[in-house]
């Protein structure tokens, strides 16, 4: 292993960067801290996006690692101990400064600090813990914190760190215990989960006192998040929003994210992924994500354990809508709110703008593009004034054909076995017997 | 067909909207239009309208004890919008509205008012996004130097957001399309301006070009980007191009 000490800022930018980058917790949302007259930096709730880079994610904050030196040798990450490639670390002052000057330039949001375990993971949270500190009482930043728990570090030095941060985050990385073992030797789901239920208890605490006019920092007030890796183990989307559920009821998370696995690594106990990442995988991950959080689903809604990966033709909530069609059509004027969230095309705005107009006159199918349904996909499944817009006959066949064009829909068969079933002449009318020659001749005759 | 044209202000729009309601004439046979936003037509009367305070706050006044203080709010949002269909569509609102009273706010199927909320969401929309792509450069003179060329007029929110953020820094951002200038000194407010000198003007565009820390950004930019997840579509959705030529990171 080679550190370099002496490397100039911009190459230690570069490495630390690119170590950093597979986290993919970009948000800076969550926190509202108003600006002080005289320091730099506020925060705002809804987060704000300061550029996209090439991948097409959003880049808020300077997301960076303190070092990639790393006593752990997980073997999906590019810093593992293992690898050949050069080490540096950034100083407390080197990190207050970018994130500073960049702050300055209205480049970020604010500061994404992660680190590899330097020595020990307390010396590695002490070590954050300074820099951050530095950052809030010398330079006064008000801006927006994301900082990593280092796993097994003294809960003293992850309170301290609450307090300076507005999020937390602990990579539970893999959703069963079984998947740790394998890829991350000297982590466990427990040691993980602990640092989490410290994070959820200071937060809970910190809200339950009564201060009226509190000048102290609130411990976390943006929450905290977690990562998931998908692809890497055999796990199935089932059991990864199963794992999310547990999160976000029992642990209080504000986010999950989902990374789809990048074979950074050549070993032979990572899978080989010819098509590139999983991006579909996450992209449907993240719908079920939201459809846990804002829409009132329960992951056992969405999938089984006989029915485990999601649909790659459908997103989940037209799936859910396709197996459920007992339901529907709905009545949009009628429908309660919660009822027309569980319609594909809607939202959660539309739905409480259609919930906000119809107090004042009835709802027509004219009215409910202004006010921002997807049509295309919502117009099976509601009624306006109890008529549909034309005629649909409701049978899974025909608005799955509809949902996601014929040609699509084979696939989507195919991964749904039986559930709906294509009229084959063969398999319908049991016919076993092989063709005889008379058959096969007039097949390339085409006379019959 | 009597059309009202009226400068891009608010003032001038409310001043416009007081002329047609007084005019006596019937509603569909006039309308608002925006000066130099539209080719003239024939068989059209145009009228110049003047800025005139005390029409507008005759508007103001009227619209906000009939209708409610929210309402007028809307108004002077939808007029930073930069859609040459704002003042007229302001003046159809304002129709319905008295019609209806203040729930007009909320009855979202009427053509104008969703058209209102749309501009609204618009104006809102661009200026969240702007907040987050606008670049400051560091001049010689120190101070923080950004410009901006927006579709709607949105400078005003941004100044906001930026008093508040940046309240111990001197900056200035320039709105290189309406030349108009919003300038913050360290611990002071924010003022304002109309026009600056050109040779202002090419320094903070060039801002970003000569900051040193301009260079680590675009490392970081190249560096926290994955190859194999490439996808310059998404990038481009959310980024779109006319907003990449005053950003460091775009700037060669």
């Amino acid at each position: 292993m080679l550190i370099q000490e002496e490397l100039s800022l911009q190459k230690k930018l570069e490495i630390l960067t690119d170590a950093a980058k597979y986290d993919v917790a970009c948000t800076s949302s969550g926190s509202e801290r108003k600006g002080r007259k005289g320091t730099m930096g506020n925060t705002v709730p809804a987060g704000i996006c300061h550029s996209f880079s090439a991948d097409g994610r959003c880049i808020s904050l300077l997301k960076i690692l303190f070092t990639n030196q790393c006593i752990y040798d997980c073997r999906y990450c590019i810093n593992r101990r293992s690898n050949d490639q050069i080490r540096t670390s950034f100083t407390p002052d080197e990190v207050c400064t970018l994130t500073m000057e960049f702050y300055r330039r209205n480049y970020i949001e604010g500061l994404f600090l992660s680190s590899g375990i330097l020595g020990s993971p307390d010396y590695t949270m002490e070590l954050i813990c300074c820099t951050l500190e530095k950052l809030r009482t010398e330079h006064r930043f008000r801006g927006y914190i994301h900082v990593k728990a280092i796993p097994g570090a003294e809960p003293d030095l992850i309170r301290r760190a609450g307090f300076l941060a507005d999020r937390m985050s602990i990579n539970l990385e893999l959703p069963t215990e079984e998947g740790l073992r394998t890829l991350a030797p000297g982590k466990s789901r427990e040691k993980i989960l602990l640092p989490m239920r410290q994070i959820q208890q200071g937060i809970r605490q910190d809200r339950e006192e009564l201060v009226p006019y509190r000048k102290a920092p609130a411990f976390v007030p943006a929450g905290q998040s977690t990562q998931i890796i998908v692809g890497a183990t055999p796990e199935s989307d089932y059991q990864m929003i199963t794992a999310a559920e547990t999160l976000y009821r029992g642990y209080g998370l504000k986010r999950v994210f989902y990374s789809a696995f990048v074979r950074v690594n050549e070993d032979r106990l990572l899978p080989t992924l010819p098509g590139g990442p999983p991006l579909l995988r996450e992209h449907r991950l993240y719908q079920a994500d939201w459809l846990l959080r804002y829409y009132g689903f329960r992951a056992e809604e969405l999938l089984s354990e006989k029915r485990p990966n999601f649909n790659i033709l459908l997103d989940p909530k037209c799936d859910w809508a396709l197996r459920h069609l007992e339901r529907f059509p709905v009545e949009v004027n009628r429908a309660d709110y919660y009822t027309l969230l569980r319609v594909p095309g809607m939202g959660v705005r539309s739905a409480r703008r259609v919930v906000e107009a119809r107090r004042y006159g009835t709802l027509d199918f004219s009215d409910l593009k202004k006010l921002g349904v997807v049509l295309k996909r919502a117009v099976y499944f509601i009624t306006c004034k109890g008529k549909t817009m034309f005629p649909v006959r409701m049978d899974q066949d025909g608005i799955a054909a509809a949902l996601t064009g014929e040609e699509r829909r084979r696939a989507w068969e195919i991964s749904e076995g039986n559930a709906y079933r294509q009229m084959s002449l063969f398999d319908d009318f049991h016919i076993h017997a092989s063709p005889s020659e008379e058959d096969r001749a007039a097949s390339i005759t085409g006379v019959m | 067909m009597t059309v009202y044209v009226c400068k891009d202000d608010f003032e001038s729009i409310l001043s416009g909207i007081y002329d047609a309601g007084t005019s006596g004439r019937k509603r569909d046979d006039q309308r608002l239009e925006i000066w130099g936003k539209r080719e003239p037509e024939l068989f059209c009367q145009y009228i110049q309208v003047e800025k005139d305070r005390k029409k507008a706050e005759s508007v103001q006044k009227t619209v906000k004890k009939i209708l409610s203080p929210r309402v007028f709010q809307l108004l002077w949002e939808v007029s930073l919008s930069g859609s040459p269909e704002k003042a007229d569509l302001m003046y159809r609102f304002l129709i319905d509205g008295f019609r209806e009273g203040p729930k007009i706010l909320h009855m979202l199927t009427i053509p104008s008012v969703s058209g209102m909320l749309e501009l609204r969401r618009a104006v809102f929309r661009e200026a969240h996004l702007l907040t987050g792509f606008v670049r400051f450069g560091r001049l010689q003179s120190g101070i923080l130097a950004g410009s901006i060329g927006p579709k709607n007029d949105v400078l005003i929110l941004l100044a906001e957001h930026f008093e508040d953020r940046l309240s111990g820094e001197s900056w200035l951002l320039w709105d290189e399309k309406r030349d108009q200038a919003a300038v913050h000194r360290a611990g002071k407010e924010t003022f304002l301006f109309r026009g600056i000198p050109e040779e202002a003007g090419q320094q903070v565009k060039a801002a970003g070009k000569q900051d040193l820390f301009a260079d680590l950004w675009k490392q970081f930019v190249a560096s926290v980007s994955i190859e194999e997840r490439e996808n310059r579509a998404c990038q481009m959705t959310h980024m779109p191009l006319r907003y990449r030529k005053y950003m460091t990171e775009w700037q060669s």
